[in-house]
């Protein structure tokens, strides 16, 4: 089944980003890839992106300020922030930006694919 | 010499030598008979047979009877009154040697001096005799006179006690009586014939000479004294009384000298001089002050030089001249108190006085005196005693100060009897030591001998001390006199002459105590300070452990966090593998399950480490301990060789508790359970209410091997792992978390019967939602 939801991942390890991307591909969701904010943002600012998920430490550009800045090109964008460390001042940023949920690496996968899902509902639900 | 002395008789004698020569100048009859009657001697003529044939008139008168009866009588019975002859009869002599013979006698107390003449004829024959009667009654008493005077003289110049010198114009001894040759101790002969200023002193011959001229020349010499040189060469002092004697003619003759030995008188003199010069050095010279004063003020009168320097005068003429007593006491009184005595007693002895010196200084004053009240004064001695009364005050107070040391003293003092321990003298220290109340039960009836609680303890005491003559801090065990015991410290020393041993003792048993005290304490200090540490050993084995952790915790952070990015990686593809190969044969399943399971327990090792690390802040809410089971066994399920006992009554109150971190504890407790029953077991998971504080208890159970007793104080430390593989944080993170939750961990296991490990948490009240 194809689904509408388009999905930026975001890790600046490509494996991450790659195993990541092909598990929701498989599961037909359109999947876009970047390894680093500033390529990401790029994308963000071409592409019509429904859910940014995205590592929340990263060289260039931490996961939260790609979410604020992305939301300037994507008002709705939806953010699920990734994180493999206890970062408690940019979760809690990335949280009171609105980011829909944080998750701890490595991925509940079964958990993201729920969220996923329940994400494309809405918004299927509140499409024009 | 006898003949150039002047005798009474001489004159008479030359009388009747003169009368004879005048009566045989003419012979007739009638002037024969005038004459023979006119004699003033009785006259008669004897025959040759004695009979008296003629008698003048005075040999009537004679013997008072008329010529008619005295002729034809016998001469010696008229003389005599006798019948025959008498022996000596003058007639007898002279009718034999025809010549005159005279015979003194004495008659009716009358001296007569009868001469017989014999008348002879021509032959020479003797035919009869002329008897001439004297009456010498008078001259014979005046020369019994002289002979008496005579013989009294010469009695006197024998006897006399004084030395009788008769000596020339010349200055030689003529004659001297036996007094001189005592006086003088040369034999008389020695003296006789010398000069009399060999006799005498060398420097007084001058003057002997002198005063014989002065005699000579007619001055009359007092008497004086002279010195004689005896034979032994001593000398002797005569006092001398000198004469000039003169004869007949009235020319000097020779001269009288009569000496009275006054040795002994001079000696005496020199003596007393002597004496008196000794008394008066005595005086001037005593080191002690002598006074005569007036008793009306004490005015001196007399005094020697000590007595004035004694009064800080110069000298006695300055101290006799200015110094009144009286003036000089120092205490009102004192000198009305002294003539009291003095009047009373006549002297006072040993009267002490402070007085005054001339500069106004005061020094104490010991007096001897005695009152002369006729003379109005005082004599008597003195003594500057101010040292002796200083030493006296000194020593007092010495005394006192040692009397007080040693009655004061807060240890005990004493003396004993070397034999037997006799207390010949303590003070009450000592006695109370004892028990006793005083010295004075003490003191003479205590031996301490007795009293030592220890056989042996004095022996070995007096061997010490006679050893060394002292000893110092000994001690010894004694008993009071209630029976009672106590420690005594004592150091002494002996006196062997004296048979004693002084010294001091301390009643040490407090010390002793406190020491035994002293010595529990430090053996327990000793037991404390091991066993803190061994505490603070552990303490530092945990902090060395601590800090591991620490830099572990750090190490870990970064570690973990980056291995779980790798972790993740890992996990996604396993995923990813599962998910496009759900048709993949068993054994590639199998092995995806074994990846996915480690890729967890992987992750579970880090959490624990992070969550060590870092314990994550409590967010607590009321949840029932069923439901966190639930999640926990679904999470980590059990292996199918392991039976599972859950007992959680659904009235369980729920837990208030942060869900995520009491699920890592149970997970935990679950997962340590199943590692600790490989071969399997029963894994029991139990709810119970604790009522006394509103907690509730869960515990987890197993019946495996259970923990060694050793391991079980380390069982919540961090690092302490007895697992293979494991870093040993899963109980020191649960503890940490079930803490921080008001929460408490305990564990009771017993080897061979598994582990029991009681969680109590707080329960949800009125928090309850």
């Amino acid at each position: 089944m194809i689904h509408p939801t388009r999905i930026l991942i975001v890790d600046d390890n490509p494996a991450m980003a790659k195993t990541t991307a092909d598990i929701l591909a498989t599961k037909g969701y359109q999947v876009y890839v970047a390894t680093s904010g500033q390529e990401a943002l790029n994308i963000l600012r071409r592409e019509k992106i429904h859910i940014l998920l995205t590592d929340v430490i990263m060289p260039d550009l931490n996961g939260v300020d790609l979410f604020i800045q992305g939301r300037q090109y994507h008002p709705t964008l939806i953010t699920f922030l990734m994180t493999a460390y206890s970062a408690d001042d940019l979760i809690h940023r990335g949280r009171q930006a609105g980011a829909k949920a944080i998750l701890s690496k490595p991925l509940d996968l079964d958990l993201l694919l729920a969220l996923v899902q329940g994400v494309e509902a809405a918004y299927l639900e509140h499409r024009p | 010499m006898t003949d150039k002395i002047p005798t009474p008789g001489s004159t008479e004698k030359d009388k009747k030598q003169a009368a004879k020569r005048r009566l045989s100048s003419n012979p007739s009859a009638a002037e024969w008979q005038a004459t023979f009657d006119a004699v003033n001697s009785a006259i008669f003529i004897t025959d040759k047979d004695c009979t008296i044939v003629q008698c003048n008139r005075t040999t009537e008168e004679l013997f008072q009877r008329p010529a008619a009866e005295i002729l034809g009588k016998k001469c010696y019975h008229l003389v005599y009154g006798a019948d025959a002859p008498i022996s000596a009869c003058p007639l007898d002599v002279t009718q034999r040697t025809k010549h005159r013979h005279m015979l003194t006698f004495k008659q009716n107390d009358r001296w007569f001096e009868l001469s017989v003449d014999p008348i002879l004829d021509h032959a020479g024959k003797c035919i009869g005799s002329v008897h001439v009667i004297n009456d010498i009654t008078e001259r014979k008493q005046a020369e019994q006179l002289v002979q008496e005077k005579e013989k009294a003289y010469r009695a006197l110049f024998e006897q006399t006690n004084d030395a009788i010198f008769i000596i020339s114009l010349e200055g030689i001894h003529l004659k001297v009586n036996p007094r001189v040759s005592e006086f003088l101790g040369y034999p008389t002969e020695e003296i006789v014939g010398r000069p009399v200023v060999d006799f005498i002193a060398p420097e007084e011959r001058q003057d002997s000479m002198e005063k014989r001229f002065r005699l000579l020349a007619g001055e009359h010499l007092p008497v004086y004294e002279r010195v004689f040189m005896r034979k032994d060469g001593t000398r002797v002092w005569g006092e001398v009384n000198v004469a000039l004697v003169y004869d007949e003619q009235g020319k000097p003759s020779h001269i009288h000298s009569i000496v009275r030995d006054i040795t002994e008188r001079k000696l005496a003199e020199e003596r007393l001089r002597q004496s008196e010069e000794k008394y008066r050095d005595l005086f001037q010279n005593a080191p002690v002050g002598l006074f005569r004063s007036r008793i009306s003020d004490g005015k001196i009168l007399e005094s020697n030089d000590y007595i004035a320097h004694m009064f800080g005068y110069a000298s006695r003429e300055e101290f006799i001249a200015e110094h009144i007593t009286a003036k000089h006491y120092v205490d009102p009184g004192t000198r009305e108190r002294l003539l009291e005595l003095l009047y009373q007693n006549g002297v006072v002895e040993n009267f002490e006085a402070r007085m005054r010196r001339k500069d106004g200084s005061i020094f104490w004053a010991r007096f001897y005196d005695r009152i002369y009240p006729e003379q109005g004064w005082i004599e008597g001695v003195v003594q500057d005693i101010t040292e002796q009364k200083e030493a006296q005050e000194r020593l007092r107070q010495s005394e006192e100060t040692y009397r007080n040391l040693f009655h004061n003293a807060q240890v005990g003092l004493f003396r004993t009897r070397i034999s037997d321990g006799k207390i010949l003298e303590s003070n009450d220290q000592l006695a109370h030591m004892f028990g006793y109340s005083g010295r004075s039960e003490f003191v003479n009836q205590f031996s301490t001998q007795e009293h030592y609680v220890d056989p042996g303890t004095r022996e070995r005491m007096l061997e010490l001390i006679r050893r060394d003559g002292f000893i110092k801090n000994f001690e010894a065990r004694f008993y009071r006199k209630d029976g009672s015991i106590f420690w005594a410290r004592y150091s002494a020393r002996i006196y062997p002459e004296q048979g004693w041993i002084e010294g001091v003792v301390e009643d040490i048993t407090d010390q002793k105590r406190a020491e035994e005290e002293i010595h529990r304490l430090n053996a327990e200090l000793e037991a404390r300070i091991e066993e803190r540490t061994r505490q603070l050993k552990e303490a530092q084995e945990q902090l060395v452990r601590q800090e591991k952790l620490a830099v572990l915790g750090q190490l870990a952070g970064g570690v973990g966090h980056e291995l779980r990015n790798p972790l993740a990686v890992i996990s996604n593809a396993v995923y990813f593998l599962k998910l496009i190969l759900p048709e993949a044969d068993e054994k590639v399943r199998e092995y995806l399950d074994i990846l996915e399971r480690e890729t967890r327990n992987a992750e579970k090792i880090i959490s624990d480490l992070l969550d060590f690390a870092r314990i994550k802040s409590v967010e607590r809410q009321a949840i029932p301990v069923a439901e966190l089971v639930r999640r926990v066994l679904e999470r980590y399920p059990a292996p199918d060789n392991i039976r599972l006992t859950l007992d959680l009554p659904s009235d369980l109150p729920p837990l208030w508790v942060d869900p995520r971190q009491i699920e890592q504890v149970l997970g935990n407790l679950v997962l340590n359970a199943y590692q600790a029953m490989p071969e399997g077991g029963q894994l029991s998971v139990i709810g119970k209410p604790l009522s006394a504080t509103e907690d509730l208890l869960i515990t987890v159970r197993d019946t495996g091997p259970g923990i060694p007793p050793e391991n079980l104080p380390k069982l919540f430390e961090p690092l302490f792992t007895t697992k293979a593989h494991g870093i040993g944080l899963g109980l020191a993170v649960s503890k940490k978390l079930i803490e921080a939750n008001g929460g408490r961990i305990e564990v009771e296991s017993e080897p061979g019967k598994g582990a029991a490990f009681n969680v109590i948490l707080p329960i949800a009240k009125e928090r309850q939602p």
